[in-house]
């Protein structure tokens, strides 16, 4: 059995595109945002989840419905849903691996929940459950990150004056790299999400050097279009997402538009914050990450 | 067609945990050449101590005749041993202001070693190593009348020592950079006793505070100016223009002039300084301090007049970022140029907010390709980049936060770090009544004979536990020696000494700026010749 990818990133830094591109290789496996890594039972998970919240529930129900009956209605996620209730004792190595035999051995999953990263025991929890699995950190501009999270909550009606990206920026990289330091070298790689997208064939083909998975042109090729994906696109009432809204909207990427992707200095105003600059840590650590 | 990868690689790079102990104990085993690394026992320092002065005789019980000592055994291309190494006594060392070593060069057969003070009050004094293994004086900078009355020494730092054949000098010359509140200065010695200033202060610009780097390309010197001094200012580090300078022919027997050999910072604002000047693969390559972006690596023919023109080989700090934003050691070796980077410290430059981190070996192809040695696996615009040696950051050690020496010696590429394990270890907290912590850790040296394989000498004056930074390595250039000085912790220093009274913590703890200097490959000096046993010795024909 291959052991799966899990991209690593604070919510909107390009997990949905790039996880995308990287779940539609012919060797991989791109689930939706399945959520199993915040406690030690399916059911600890799943009760976690207020009732509503379908943007943390759907991927799995979506994605158990895909399994087990090959479609994605809403009887067949009623249905996910009774499977899942009926094994709150599972855990999310048992979930993970009923996935993964579903799937088929061969495949490598690639996996992006952003619960992942809210918590450092989140991350060592997928560690503990896939000791050889790799961890892809994405990077995004701490500005542009920020400004994008705060452009969908708006969207959502939610209170934004209240949010401070910044910080939330802060702590989801601190605590992928302190989760980082503790595996084997070779184990974590780092790349800013702008750069991929400028040039996502010449990073695409690295990316599947250090997995160690083909990197001919068609398997690249094929990469460059998650819209393919069985998941790209809203799912039924019940369970509608999976991913980012936005990317389920789009999910044909324009990559013109993302060739552009402009990076401020790490000096400007902050947009949601006017007059006032970046935090010391947060530069510091975003100028470690490249940008400047 | 496909271009399927059959070797993963991730399973190149992988090694073992973070944990920087045991990543490097990891790093100690894991190496192919381990083997290769001495296990015997350290034996402390040498008998090696200063003749008694004349005086009568005092009968002692029968004696062997001492043996002459063996030199440690040397074949080229073999490194070193951890045997091989002593530490060499500081007798001739003795002025207060002597403890920062600050340059180390082989000149005419003797060992040279520059002593500096950190602040201008001090003094920048020269010595030489004598057969006898004391140190002697050969420069002091000379008092400087201030214009109130008071005098000042004219250079308070020796900020480089090399050896270099200028134009017009008959034979190699021992060359010094030094800091002077009136702007460095260049001095030149043609026998290594008797030092002469060769350069005005600060090259072209007395707000100039020192000159580093002197290196020699194309029958030429070059030279780099570093920090800022003026009435108002003294920046040991920084100056407004990083740029570095060539010597122009001189006419008359006057003094040659220095004119700019490459923009200021080579056309970048964010580069702040000139780190390293190295010649290889036929070039002259500088290095940048970049803390914004990374260090850039650059190099030049020297075609033409100068300024030059300068072709950028590595920029981003070899796409680590700020965390590779200086080179702090850099070396030809084989067909490659090695560059050692690093942070300052704890691995943090609290000026510029970089760090934590550990330091890099990267190797430099002639056509520019280049690879990590030891390091973070990336992704980059030259494709993906794997440690070839497999280890991480720091020789896979967290507490490595430079390789602070580089040097090539008998045909073997040595490494020196700078490792903050011993501050570290001594600043644990203790339980009253418990004893503390054993030290561990301490400035490394690494050697290779292929670039590819590394082992860490791992025992004797070569793995002190109370060392911090090996500052310079210095190879004899007929293979005869190698030498490096080491900065010590004091704490770990009196902790080595059992200085400790439980509950009580350090007695008389040394200074933390202290500092000493490790022979390697050179024979110990003849010991005293035994006393005479004649129970009725000839007079002394001195009366007194």
């Amino acid at each position: 059995m291959r052991s799966p990818l899990f991209v690593i990133a604070p919510p909107r830094s390009y997990t949905s595109v790039i996880g995308g591109m990287l779940g539609q290789h012919p060797e991989t496996y791109g689930l939706p945002e399945v959520n199993l890594s915040h406690g030690d039972t399916l059911g600890d998970m799943w009760d976690s989840i207020p009732v509503g919240i379908n943007f943390a529930t759907s991927g799995l129900l979506r994605l158990l419905a895909q399994l087990h009956e090959g479609e994605q209605t809403e009887e067949a996620v009623i249905r996910a849903r009774q499977w899942i209730l009926r094994r709150g004792h599972w855990t999310g190595a048992k979930v993970f691996a009923h996935i993964q035999e579903a799937v088929g051995l061969d495949r490598m999953l690639v996996e992006k929940s952003p619960r992942n990263i809210m918590a450092l025991e989140n991350l060592q929890r997928l560690h503990t459950m896939f000791p050889q699995a790799s961890f892809l950190h994405l990077t995004r501009h701490p500005i542009t990150q920020g400004r994008s999270m705060i452009d969908l909550m708006d969207s959502y009606g939610e209170d934004v004056e209240q949010m401070d990206p910044e910080r939330n920026w802060l702590r989801a990289q601190t605590n992928i790299l302190a989760f980082a330091h503790e595996l084997d070298p070779g184990q974590y790689m780092r790349i800013k999400g702008e750069t991929l997208l400028k040039d996502p064939k010449f990073y695409l083909a690295q990316i599947c050097e250090w997995l160690d998975i083909d990197r001919s042109p068609e398997a690249i090729e094929a990469m460059l279009h998650p819209e393919t994906s069985v998941y790209a696109g809203i799912g039924p009432d019940s369970a509608p997402f999976g991913n980012d809204p936005n990317f389920l909207l789009e999910p044909t990427l324009d990559f013109d538009r993302l060739a552009r992707i402009k990076e401020p200095p790490l000096d400007a105003e902050i947009p949601w914050k006017p007059e006032a600059e970046l935090m010391a840590p947060v530069r510091r650590m975003a100028r470690q990450f490249g940008y400047a | 067609m496909t271009d399927k990868k059959k070797t993963p690689a991730r399973s190149k790079a992988k090694a073992t945990k973070a944990d920087p102990k045991a990543k490097r104990d990891a790093a100690d085993k894991a190496d192919p050449t381990d083997k290769a690394t001495d296990k015997t026992p350290h034996t402390g320092q040498t008998a090696d101590k200063t003749p008694p002065k004349a005086r009568k005789p005092i009968p002692k019980p029968p004696a062997e005749p001492a043996a002459p000592p063996e030199p440690p055994a040397r074949t080229r291309g073999l490194p070193l041993e951890a045997g091989a190494f002593r530490a060499t006594p500081r007798a001739g060392l003795g002025a207060p202001g002597d403890r920062l070593f600050s340059g180390l060069a082989w000149f005419n057969g003797a060992l040279y070693l520059a002593s500096s003070a950190k602040a201008p009050e001090g003094v920048a004094r020269i010595h030489r190593r004598l057969a006898s293994g004391d140190w002697a004086m050969v420069y002091e900078s000379p008092p400087q009348p201030l214009g109130d009355g008071t005098r000042m020494s004219r250079d308070y730092a020796i900020t480089a020592l090399a050896v270099l054949q200028a134009p017009g000098d008959a034979a190699p010359c021992l060359y010094a950079g030094t800091a002077s509140i009136l702007g460095g200065q260049i001095l030149r010695s043609e026998d290594g006793e008797t030092f002469s200033r060769v350069s005005p202060h600060g090259l072209d610009d007395d707000t100039r505070l020192s000159v580093t780097q002197l290196t020699q390309f194309d029958g030429r010197v070059f030279a780099v100016p570093r920090g800022t001094i003026t009435d108002e200012v003294h920046e040991p580090r920084w100056s407004p223009e990083p740029v570095i300078h060539v010597a122009q022919p001189a006419e008359d027997g006057a003094e040659p002039g220095w004119v700019p050999a490459c923009l200021p910072g080579f056309g970048d604002l964010t580069n702040l300084e000139i780190a390293t000047l190295t010649v290889a693969h036929g070039y002259l390559y500088a290095t940048t301090i970049n803390p914004s972006h990374g260090f850039q690596l650059w190099r030049t023919k020297a075609e033409g007049a100068p300024p030059y023109v300068w072709e950028q080989v590595l920029t981003r700090g070899a796409w680590r970022y700020a965390l590779n934003m200086e080179v702090t050691a850099a070396a030809a070796f084989g067909d490659a140029l090695w560059l050692g980077t690093g942070l300052p410290g704890r691995g943090h430059d609290a000026t510029h907010d970089v760090g934590p981190g550990a330091a890099e070996l990267i190797r430099v192809g002639a056509d520019g390709s280049w690879d990590i040695v030891a390091g973070e696996m990336r992704f980059t615009p030259d494709g993906l980049k794997v440690p070839q040696t497999a280890m991480s950051a720091g020789f896979h050690n967290d507490f490595n936060t430079a390789i602070s020496a580089l040097c090539v010696h008998d045909g073997v590429l040595y490494a020196g770090t700078a490792n903050w394990e011993p501050r570290h270890v001594t600043e644990l907290p203790v339980e009253e009544g418990e004893a503390p912590p054993a030290l561990t850790g301490g400035a490394e040296l690494w050697h290779s004979t292929d670039g590819a394989h590394w082992s860490r000498i791992t025992e004797g004056p070569a793995a002190d536990p109370a060392g911090v930074r090996i500052r310079h390595l210095a190879a004899a250039p007929d293979g005869a020696g190698l030498a490096f000085t080491l900065d010590l912790s004091g704490q770990a220093v009196a902790r080595k000494a059992n200085l400790w009274v439980t509950g009580m913590g350090m007695l008389d703890v040394p200074p933390d700026d202290e500092a000493e200097v490790i022979l390697g490959g050179v024979a110990p000096e003849a010991p005293p010749a035994p006393l005479s046993l004649d129970p009725d010795p000839p007079e002394s024909p001195q009366t007194d």
